[in-house]
């Protein structure tokens, strides 16, 4: 048996993703968000949590996800240890933390790693998000450039990958 | 000659439209009958006087002979009058007649009928009086009914808003039991308590909110009712004003046929 690890699952749109518990550092409801001139489309804007400031990334902009309509919009601020460097994300709804050892990765086609792996619960499967993948240079480049579709860039990651595996 | 009075036979039978039957006998037999429309006797021309007949009667007392037969006999009452002749001081006969006594019976007891009937009348009115003013007092609980609706429904808004605030304070909670089990998870071996703690505060929340969404429901449930009330109000109040309608047109004609009743009366006093 694999050790068991906490998650916190949230809503993307209509469907479930997990996040490492660990990675993240608190959950708030939505507040006004400032938009910021010149800043990608996935970037909502800043918005200010307490002392701090917290830039908030909107990840549907990016994955053309339509919005849920039903449960209760979050923002999930990541762990970070650079004060000045707070990401919060918007997530459509928090269902709940989940405790689990049935962890399986996945074939790494998904784009730039962001999943990696997968939660296996009774009647689903759930994706888990990996945040520290999410905020690579190479990603972050991606998830500011205009293109929503498969790069050229993947597919050369992807062919490099099959190369190793033959 | 008793023959000589066949002619006033045929003219009394003709003055009463030949309704009442006229009757001319010698001392023995009819000797000719002119059979009224409404008594029919069963009596013939050469036929021996009844003893049960006027006419035998008459004969038999030399004076005119009145008699009222019940309408118990034929059906209809009548009455029977029989007159002896005399030629030369000596009876040689007799004429009767039975007539109907039924317009007279008709005429005494007419005033009372329309007495009655402007009594009945009268009745009616105050019944039909009545049930106006229910109608009206119906009409007044619609409408206060409706009134009554209408503050259950602000009531239910009012409901709605406080279910609104309790999901807001679970919603909150939630993200409290959430941010608490993040930190129990951060202080590792030594927030496990904690962690029990938080994760009863999310079940407690999502219990509540549970419930709140359940409140809503019943809330939804309750105005849906309210606004059938609401229809269902509307449409006997529809109902009602057409009874008032009609129980006005009833009391007009209530009011007319008074005044027939009152005519009546004076009329049959005038008979």
């Amino acid at each position: 048996m694999d050790e068991m690890r906490q998650f916190i699952q949230f809503k993307l749109g209509p469907e479930d993703y997990a996040m490492e518990m660990s990675c993240i550092r608190e959950i708030i409801k939505p507040m006004n968000v400032i938009q910021l001139l010149g800043a990608p489309k996935f970037v909502q804007g800043i918005a200010k949590v307490r002392d701090g400031m917290v830039t908030i990334i909107d990840l549907r902009k990016k994955f053309v996800i339509t919005p849920a309509s039903e449960g209760e919009p979050r923002i999930m601020i990541f762990e970070s240890t650079n004060e000045t460097e707070r990401i919060g994300m918007w997530v459509d709804d928090v269902v709940e933390i989940l405790e689990s050892n049935s962890i399986q990765p996945i074939p790494t086609i998904i784009h730039h790693g962001i999943i990696k792996e997968v939660i296996r619960t009774k009647d689903h499967i759930i994706p888990i998000l990996d945040i520290k993948q999410l905020f690579t240079n190479e990603v972050m480049t991606w998830l500011g450039s205009g293109d929503t579709e498969i790069t050229d860039e993947l597919t050369a990651v992807q062919d490099e990958k099959n190369v190793r595996r033959n | 000659m008793i023959q000589n009075y066949m002619q006033m036979v045929d003219m009394i039978f003709d003055t009463d439209s030949g309704k009442t039957s006229v009757w001319l006998f010698d001392l023995e037999k009819f000797i000719y009958i002119r059979m009224g429309s409404v008594i029919n006797l069963p009596l013939k021309i050469d036929q021996p006087l009844p003893t049960t007949t006027t006419s035998y009667e008459c004969l038999q007392t030399g004076q005119k002979v009145i008699r009222t037969v019940g309408a118990e006999v034929l059906g209809i009452a009548y009455t029977g009058v029989a007159y002896p002749i005399k030629e030369n001081g000596v009876i040689i006969g007799g004429i009767a007649t039975t007539g109907s006594t039924e317009r007279e019976r008709a005429l005494a007891i007419l005033p009372s009928l329309s007495k009655n009937l402007s009594e009945s009348l009268q009745q009616v009115s105050a019944a039909v009086e009545n049930i106006a003013s229910s109608a009206q007092v119906l009409s007044d609980a619609e409408i206060a009914l409706s009134v009554q609706s209408e503050e259950v429904n602000d009531k239910a808004q009012q409901m709605e808003e406080v279910v609104e605030y309790i999901n807001s304070v679970a919603s909150d909670t939630k993200v409290l039991g959430l941010n608490a089990s993040i930190e129990a998870a951060r202080a590792g071996e030594v927030g496990r308590g904690f962690a029990v703690v938080a994760s009863e505060i999310r079940a407690m929340a999502i219990s509540s909110a549970t419930s709140a969404k359940d409140i809503r429901k019943i809330i939804v449930g309750i105005q849906g009712l309210v606004s059938k009330m609401t229809v269902e109000l509307e449409k006997s109040g529809g109902h009602t004003q057409e009874v008032s309608a009609a129980i006005e047109e009833i009391g007009v004609t209530i009011e007319s046929l008074t005044g027939a009743a009152v005519e009546l009366a004076a009329l049959s006093a005038k008979i």
